[in-house]
């Protein structure tokens, strides 16, 4: 921020200023009468436009505010803005919007009367002035930052995404966001820079407005017991982060690392998530209505035999399975979606501003599987206004209702997918459409209901000192409910799971920020504070078995029914220092720690600490950088984050066992009582650059993290008795790489233009070392969460058995002779990818017209393909092995034969397709693979409606091209479902994978 | 008015930084998992002992995690059953199919088994610390606590290839265990026999004669008998120590391990997987005893012959090329139904093989024919070779003890003594579905020679360093 020499200490009087500063500071933010001083004076109005040099386009939404106040507004489709009330006396006017450098003007306001203050912003891709708040204590600007910083805005968004996932998905290296499967609800995996724990979340946390909100995925829907496995349901993840409607999103910020993330503390190494609401401007209400109408359709993802693996194309000339199930019939359909969504934002411009956005949407969207269903109704209402002249409060709620129904699906004894896939020989014996369609007279259904509620108070008593105080809720009301009704084929007295979970989450924030100038050349911000995260997680379940007869039950109808419960509540708490020093605005130094205790950590661990460093250098605006060179910023920073262990890892603890109708204890935790949050240090260094007169931006950062103090699943050795993994703190691993973006502008004319950006993300990880047990033993190599952890391999890496000669028609060889573990399998390599590339363009035409594209390349990881094992080693008859059956089976013989044609076969095929040679560790699989996200058309269309001030017509589809490594023969790598939002492995089981999606899309402003 | 709304509000943030400050806090205690020092107060004591039973239980084969099978996996190995379908959930892998399972398969076995004999012993060692000195030699609950770990041992001895014993580092506050090193299978038998004879000393010092307590001495007498004939087996112990005990024990008596079907985690594990909700895992198809018990009618092996012909296993079988027919066990209709762990016709079974080591056809025909009386069927004549008396012999342990996870552990010592007489029960008759072969195509030694006993679990070996 910057600020008028006048109201700053002269550098002379700094040590006599220094100290009534934060005098004044302590009395203000204690809300002594003295801040209550200032009262409101009469005022005057200023008034102005906003355009862009050199050409005097009217900029929309510029950002409107006066220095060292909380007064602000923004610009109307005009470019006009009014500040009523402004208090008399010199004031800076700053405007700010995208694509433009900051512009300031001094200007004095007189009482009663109207100050008019136009003004003209050159263009800028860099964005330095821009105020970012993610990774900061408070608010800074762009140049002031030392780390890299990924910026979504809404508004450069050609493709309307139809929600968070999609908005996120392969807009920044680094960010790397894999959908799950194709069913209705389905949320993604979001990675940041690769793993940063092998046994806790690698979910980034989400802020939303502020508020801490809920990242982890929302419990599957699915008995609470844990070898019920007949009884699953769609086995798949549904993301919170989904509950947010996009189209209230302003902007997303997201920062990588724990260089950025270390004011977040112990939850944040695997990255943060900002995502900013809209919020209304001054002026007259602008109302936005938009409907989105489209359909999904499932992509070939078979053999050329057998491109749906028998679930045929929708549209099959037999029909629909489930309608009239027949011969030929199709499993799958066109899926028809549609949004309805509309907006009103305005406000009132002055002393007592006061800005509103309320908005409200209903989606129900057809999933591509018989019974998938999603049905969304949210609404959101955001109030800003000033309270008085220091004062201004922010208050954002949001509430969303979804009601989701599934098709069974993935590996379920009950499920559709699983065998239809499997025909004959799946678990009703049948390839008949109408005994497949009799497991599709049961019902899973998932209820969820999201209130996000919070505010933030800004408190300015003075001009260089400012006081936020936030407090949010989150609460989600989950409900899992899953039917196999009485007269179910495969479970004849019916079956019912009732689950309620209730998720909240409790953010109380405080941040006080001190500007001060130490010289004319030296200015710093020391800000400090502190935030308590308490989140719930509340749980219980009834399950019933065994009812008297048709009809809709309860549990309580049920001839058996048990409960059950858990409860969990983790608390971390946190205060920070900050201290920005800035010199001569272009050479930016930030330290700061944060100091966090958490609930799950062990007795004697206190506190802990979390240093950073960070530096940022504009070079671009020293005097000896040509004018004509472009913009220049480069910057660095290091800095730890954590991430805490489990809410029980500390305790030794035994668990209840029921035995005969009496409670007993079995051995449940070993407990660790020193175990603490695993530790991640992080070294970015980058720069950003806009060159050939802003035609090229490129941005490059290299980045470098440790985790030590990981808290890996240490095995306990069976025969000493407690038999669980215990999270302790033991070794290291690393991620390395480098984050590469740009874009250019190769076609500029005033009709005409072409864009186009590249982005290429790498990362490399590594298990440096596993450490010791407590007793001193070195913790041997093990699984996690479907991997192998071993030293001098990537984290959850793919073990498995090479076969070395898979096309020749000779015996298998898997010896392994190269990356072998210590116990002689094969490390494939890492299950998350490697390389990223991300392509974009953009062709401007005339009158408006755009068509963009964006596509991804992601490559270097392995995948196992569990579903096509899970079928072959029960004799299930699979395409990939379509070329051997004729010599396994001479004659089409029932019983197999493998001595008369065996040199026929492949070793690979000797491997897979005789049955009792199956062995899971072979399917291992590259997952490489290229989609076109989306490309769009976008045609505006104001012209046509009548008193619309603009209006938007855009043709999308996501994901409908794709490329996928040849060695993968069947599947999509991104159908993994299960809980794969919160694990790192990859696993192929019995789903569908993501549709592509075709949508019409009409957005109309008034 | 202003004014004091303006301080009020201005006093927030000052509010807000003390809810910070005492959010800070972040000392709480979740519910649901009990802290080790609890079991410490005698109102848990019970509760321990009910544990180790569960534990147990679990081991056995119950359908809670971790997962283990032996009763399910061994009766498959051991040709008690055919698969029938599944290999993942309630199913039986490929390796066990095929009669070698490994180490990474077995591991949940292992796993499971070693927390039933921690659990029991553990019991034992807490109760010894916090139990008074004169209640602790005569206290019901340390007397039940030796009896299940008498009988995880046992479990573990004859199921397992080698033993690792842990050692116990003595230490006043907790039970504090070192890891061990492989041994032979019989160390648990020896253990099994000290934990067993502690457990009669324990009930007959608490001077009790009710029912429960007269069960229990019984069941541990019984199970030190077999745990004593398998230690005579293996040349640790004179066959008479297992008689003197078996004689003990009436005809009737019977000890078992409850399962439940009051939740899902406590069914008995091998009737849940051929249940047909959906899982119809296993069949007594192809095996020995679906003709036998056609024959028959021997209740001990009774299958579910009312099953429809045309009903099918619930997935292909490699094995067999496809789909098989699901005519299932029918020792287990219920998922509460117990598993039977000692018996007074075990005993005199025990007496029967005791008469054979000594050359005795005439006597062992007889015990063995007390049982076959008490069902009503055929008595063997006593006028045969002991060689022959041996066939009897293994043939009416394994319909006796059938589906009991005890089979394996009397193959290998059969096997290992290289006792006289024939395995009828040990050919593996399959074709494919509907064209029943009569040629078996597997025995239990040939041409592929199936396991006799389960290895040590592949976690033991990775993280334990005396463990190779």
């Amino acid at each position: 921020m910057t600020h008028h020499s006048s109201d700053q200490p002269k550098p002379s009087q700094l040590k006599g200023v220094l100290r009534p500063h934060i005098l004044a500071a302590v009395i203000a933010v204690l809300g002594s009468p003295l801040g209550s001083a200032r009262a409101a004076a009469q005022g005057g109005t200023v008034q102005g436009r906003v355009t862009a040099a050199p050409t005097g386009t009217p900029i929309a939404s510029a950002e409107i505010s006066l220095a060292g106040t909380n007064l602000g507004t923004r610009t109307n489709q005009d470019g006009r803005f009014v500040l009523l009330n402004v208090p008399a006396g010199p004031h800076d006017l700053r405007v700010l919007a995208i694509g433009y450098k900051l512009g300031t003007l001094r200007l004095t306001v007189a009482p009663d009367t109207v100050t008019t203050a136009d003004v003209q912003l050159t263009p800028s891709v860099l964005q330095l002035d821009a105020v970012v708040v993610t990774g900061t204590a408070g608010q800074a600007r762009v140049r002031e930052v030392g780390n890299s910083i990924a910026q979504v805005n809404l508004a450069q968004i050609k493709d309307p995404p139809a929600n968070m996932d999609q908005l996120l998905q392969a807009r920044a290296p680094g960010l790397n966001v894999m959908q799950t499967s194709g069913m209705a609800g389905e949320g993604a995996q979001i990675r940041l820079r690769g793993a940063v724990s092998v046994t806790q979340s690698n979910q980034p946390i989400v802020y939303v407005d502020g508020i801490r909100v809920r990242s982890e995925g929302y419990r599957r829907n699915r008995p609470p017991f844990d070898d019920s496995n007949g009884f699953r349901g769609a086995n798949y993840q549904a993301s919170p982060l989904n509950d947010i409607n996009p189209a209230d999103v302003e902007r997303v910020e997201v920062i990588k690392g724990s260089a950025a993330s270390t004011l977040y503390g112990t939850e944040a190494a695997a990255g943060v998530i900002q995502i900013f609401t809209k919020r209304g401007s001054g002026g007259a209400p602008k109302w936005t209505f938009e409907t989105a109408q489209g359909f999904a359709t499932l992509r070939p993802f078979g053999t050329d035999s057998v491109p749906y693996l028998n679930l045929r194309p929708a549209g099959a000339v037999n029909g629909q399975c489930h309608e009239t199930p027949q011969p030929g019939c199709s499993w799958i359909r066109n899926a028809y979606r549609q949004r309805f969504s509309g907006s009103v934002a305005g406000g009132i411009s002055g002393a007592r501003t006061f800005q509103y956005f309320f908005s409200g949407t209903s989606e129900d969207n057809d999933g591509v599987l018989p019974l998938d269903n999603e049905r969304k109704l949210s609404t959101r209402g955001n109030v800003g206004f000033n309270l008085f002249d220091d004062v201004r409060v922010d208050w954002n709620t949001s509430y969303t209702n979804t009601d989701l129904s599934n098709t069974p699906a993935g590996n379920n004894a009950h499920g559709l997918v699983l065998n239809v896939y499997r025909a004959e020989r799946n678990y009703r014996s049948s390839s008949n459409p109408v005994v497949i369609d009799s497991l599709l007279n049961q019902s899973i259904t998932t209820g969820i209901q999201r209130l996000v509620t919070g505010g933030t108070v800004t408190y300015t008593p003075l001009p260089w000192f400012s006081n936020r105080v936030t407090l949010g809720y989150d609460m989600a009301q989950q409900e899992n409910r899953n039917l196999r009704p009485f007269g179910f084929v495969a479970a004849p007295l019916g079956i019912l799971l009732d689950e309620q979970i209730r998720y909240s989450i409790l953010t109380a924030d405080y941040v006080g920020s001190m500007d001060y100038r130490l010289s004319e050349q030296l200015a710093s911000t020391f800000s400090l504070g502190g935030q308590s995260i308490s989140s719930e997680e509340v749980r219980t379940t009834a399950y019933g078995e065994g009812f008297p007869g048709p009809g809709l039950p309860v549990v309580s109808n049920a001839a058996l029914f048990v409960a059950s419960e858990s409860r969990l509540r983790v608390v971390n708490a946190g205060f920070f220092f900050q201290d920005v020093l800035k010199f001569r605005d272009r050479y930016f130094l930030t330290g700061g720690v944060r100091f966090d205790g958490n609930t799950a950590f062990g007795k004697t661990l206190g506190l802990q600490a979390y240093p950073k460093i960070s530096g940022s250098y504009v070079m671009s605006d020293e005097p000896f950088w040509p004018e004509g060179l472009g913009e220049l910023k480069l910057r660095g920073a290091v800095g730890w984050s954590g991430r805490a262990p489990g809410a029980f890892d500390a305790v030794r603890s035994w668990k209840t066992a029921v035995s005969a109708g009496q409670a007993g204890y079995e051995p449940g935790s070993v407990g660790d009582t020193l175990v603490g949050p695993e530790r991640t240090r992080e070294a970015e260094l980058g720069f950003d650059a806009a060159l050939l007169k802003n035609r090229l931006t490129l941005e490059a950062t290299w980045y470098h993290r440790l985790t030590s103090d990981a808290l890996y699943g240490v095995r306990q050795i069976p025969s000493v008795g407690f038999p669980q993994p215990q999270n302790a703190n033991v070794g290291s691993m690393s991620n390395t790489g480098i984050e590469l973006s740009a874009n250019g502008t190769l076609l500029n004319k005033p009709d005409w233009g072409l864009d186009l950006g590249v982005t290429v993300y790498t990362n490399h990880g590594l298990v440096r070392d596993l450490g010791r047990t407590a007793k001193g033993f070195p913790v041997v190599p093990f699984a996690a969460g479907g991997g192998w952890v071993e030293v001098g391999f990537p984290p959850m890496a793919a073990r498995g058995v090479v076969i070395n000669n898979p096309n020749d028609k000779a015996a298998p060889d898997t010896v392994c002779r190269s990356s072998c573990t210590a116990d002689g399998f094969h490390i494939f390599g890492p299950q998350q990818p490697t390389l990223i590339l991300g392509q974009q363009l953009t062709l401007r035409l005339p009158k408006g017209i755009t068509l963009s594209a964006r596509g991804e390349y992601q490559g270097g990881a392995w995948i196992q393909d569990g579903a096509s094992f899970n079928a072959l080693n029960r004799s299930v008859r699979w395409p990939t092995c379509a070329r051997a059956y004729p010599f396994l089976y001479p004659g089409g013989s029932p019983t197999i034969d493998t001595v008369t044609n065996i040199s026929q076969l492949t070793a690979r095929e000797r491997k897979e397709c005789v049955p009792l040679k199956t062995n899971l560790d072979t399917f291992w699989y590259p997952q490489d693979f290229w989609k076109l996200r989306d490309v769009t058309l976008t045609i505006p269309v104001g012209w046509a409606i009548r008193r619309a001030s603009s209006a938007t017509l855009s043709i999308t589809a996501q994901n409908y091209l794709k490329w996928i490594n040849s060695q993968l023969r069947l599947f999509d790598p991104e159908m993994v479902g299960r809980d794969a939002l919160d694990s790192q492995n990859r696993d192929i089981s019995e789903h569908i994978p993501p549709p592509a999606v075709i949508t019409v899309n009409l957005r109309v402003t008034f | 008015m202003r004014t004091h709304f303006a301080s009020l509000l201005r006093s927030g943030p000052a509010a807000v930084a003390l809810l910070v400050a005492g959010a800070c806090d972040t000392t709480l205690t979740n519910p649901g998992l009990t802290p080790d020092q609890d079991l410490d107060k005698p109102g848990s004591w019970p509760a321990i002992v009910i544990g180790a039973r569960r534990a147990l239980s679990d081991a056995i084969g119950s359908s809670t995690t971790p997962v283990s099978q032996l009763l399910y996996w061994g009766a498959a190995v051991t040709f008690e059953i055919n698969p029938a379908g599944s290999t993942g959930s309630y199913g039986i892998p490929t390796d066990v199919q095929a009669g070698l399972p490994t180490d990474a398969t077995m591991n949940g076995d292992w796993t499971q088994s070693n927390v039933a004999r921690y659990t029991a012993e553990a019991a034992v060692a807490r109760f010894r610390r916090v139990m008074p000195d004169t209640v602790f030699p005569k206290s019901p609950l340390v007397a039940q606590a030796y009896l299940y770990a008498g009988f995880a041992n046992r479990l573990l001895g004859e199921n397992f290839c080698q033993s690792v014993i842990p050692i116990e580092v003595p230490d006043s506050l907790h039970y504090v265990l070192a890891p061990g090193s492989l041994g032979s299978h019989t160390l648990y038998f020896l253990r099994a026999d000290t934990a067993l004879t502690n457990a009669i000393a324990a009930f007959t010092a608490t001077g009790k004669t009710d029912t429960q307590t007269v069960n229990f001495l019984r069941a541990a007498r019984a199970g030190r008998a077999s745990v004593r004939a398998d230690l005579a087996s293996a040349g640790l112990r004179p066959w008479s120590d297992a008689t003197a005990d078996s004689a003990l024990i009436p005809d009737t008596f019977k000890f078992q391990v409850p399962y439940s079907s009051a939740s899902p985690d406590q069914y008995n594990y091998l009737y849940w997987a051929r249940a047909n909700q959906s899982f119809r895992a296993h069949t007594e198809w192809g095996t020995f005893y679906e003709d036998y018990y056609r024959r028959t009618r021997d209740p001990r092996v009774r299958w579910d012959t009312t099953t429809k012909s045309d009903t099918l296993g619930d997935a292909a079988v490699a094995k067999f090329g496809g789909r098989v027919p699901f005519w299932p066990e029918a020792k287990y209709t219920k998922t509460s139904d117990p598993v039977r762990i000692s018996s007074g016709w075990e005993m005199r079974l025990i007496e029967a093989e005791a008469a054979l080591v000594n050359n005795d056809a005439v006597t062992a025909v007889d015990k063995m024919n007390l049982r076959r009386a008490n069902l009503a069927l055929p008595l063997y004549s006593t006028a045969i070779t002991v060689d022959s008396a041996w066939s009897l012999l293994k043939l009416e342990r394994a319909l006796e003890l059938w589906l009991e996870a005890r089979r394996l552990g009397d193959l290998r010592r059969w096997i290992a003594n290289n006792v006289p007489g024939a395995y009828t029960d040990g050919t593996y008759r399959v074709s494919h579905p509907g064209t029943l072969s009569p040629t078996p195509i597997e025995t239990m030694t040939a041409p592929v020679a199936r396991a006799l006993c389960f290895p040590v679990g592949r976690n033991e070996r990775e993280t334990n360093p005396n463990v190779p």
